[in-house]
C-alpha cells in the first residue's frame, strides 16, 4: 500500500462544525492514526450514524494510504462487547479480521505513558492508552464523542503530550 | 533513555551480522537503536495487509445494545479507576 500521499477527504457531509477544518487538513496529512475502542464499537454498531458515514467516506475506502492502529486494551474491548452482544464464535471472528486491518500495540513502555495521562486527566484506562499510542506513533487519535473528553481535555492532551485527539460527533 | 533487552548470543550474532551488512550498504555507521528502527519499519510494511473498504463489511454487526453496554461499562470502569486514585 502506498503511503504518505495526500487524500482527499469529503468533508461535506459535516452535520456540524465539530470536526473543525484544522483538525480534518491534520488527518489529511497523517500517515498514521490510533482508533480507540468506543469508536469501532460505534462503527459495528447497526445504529447509523454520522460517525459511520464519515469513517466510510474518509478512512474506510479501497485506495486509503493511512496505517491504522490501536492498542491492545480497544482490542480486548471490542472482543468482550461483540462477545456479549453475539456470542464468542462471532468475537474471535471479528477480531481476526481486524488484526487484519489494524495494527496493534502492546509495548511496554506505553504503560508509563498512559499512567502519565492517567495522572494528569480524569479519563478512561483504555481511553489513555490509545492517547499513549498516538503519543508513541507522533499521530493523530480518533474517538467517538465521550462525556469526559471535554474541548478543555483535548486542548490539554495537544499541550502536555503533543497529541491530536479527534472527536467524532455521533449524530 | 537506553533500555536493556536480553537477547540470546544467536540473536545478538544475526543482529550484528545485518548491522554489518547494512553499514555496508550504506557506507556510514548505524547503531543498534537505528537498526531496530529499520527492522519494526520493515515488519510494518511487509505485515498482509487488505483494503480498508474491508471496515465497511463489519458495519452494522452489533445490536444498538452492544454500544449502551460498552457506555455503561466505560463509565463504571472510570469510577472504579478514580475511586481507586483518591
Amino acid at each position: 500500500m502506498q503511503r504518505g500521499k495526500k487524500r482527499t477527504f469529503d468533508t461535506s457531509k459535516s452535520p456540524t462544525d465539530a470536526i473543525k477544518e484544522r483538525e480534518i487538513v491534520s488527518i489529511k496529512n497523517a500517515t498514521d492514526c490510533v482508533l480507540d475502542a468506543g469508536l469501532l464499537l460505534r462503527y459495528f454498531s447497526k445504529t447509523s450514524s454520522f460517525l459511520q458515514e464519515w469513517l466510510d467516506a474518509n478512512f474506510f475506502t479501497k485506495d486509503a494510504n493511512i496505517m491504522l492502529h490501536c492498542h491492545i486494551i480497544s482490542r480486548t474491548e471490542v472482543y468482550y462487547i461483540t462477545c456479549r452482544d453475539i456470542g464468542v464464535e462471532e468475537a474471535k471472528k471479528l477480531l481476526e479480521k481486524l488484526d487484519l486491518l489494524v495494527v496493534v500495540h502492546n509495548e511496554s513502555m506505553l504503560a508509563e505513558m498512559a499512567g502519565k495521562v492517567k495522572c494528569a486527566h480524569s479519563i478512561a484506562l483504555g481511553d489513555c492508552f490509545s492517547i499513549a499510542t498516538a503519543q508513541m506513533l507522533k499521530c493523530p487519535v480518533l474517538f467517538k464523542q465521550e462525556r469526559e473528553l471535554t474541548k478543555e481535555v483535548v486542548t490539554s492532551l495537544q499541550q502536555k503530550f503533543g497529541v491530536q485527539a479527534i472527536i467524532l460527533p455521533i449524530l | 533513555m537506553n533500555t536493556t533487552i536480553p537477547l540470546s548470543k544467536e540473536t545478538k550474532i544475526l543482529l550484528f551480522k545485518l548491522k554489518s551488512r547494512l553499514e555496508q550498504d550504506e557506507g556510514r555507521p548505524i547503531n543498534y537503536d537505528e537498526l531496530m528502527q529499520i527492522l519494526l519499519r520493515n515488519t510494518e510494511r511487509s505485515r498482509p495487509r487488505v483494503p480498508l473498504s474491508e471496515f465497511q463489511k463489519l458495519k452494522g454487526i452489533l445490536s444498538p445494545h452492544a454500544e449502551e453496554v460498552y457506555e455503561r461499562e466505560h463509565q463504571l470502569d472510570l469510577l472504579a479507576e478514580e475511586r481507586k486514585g483518591e
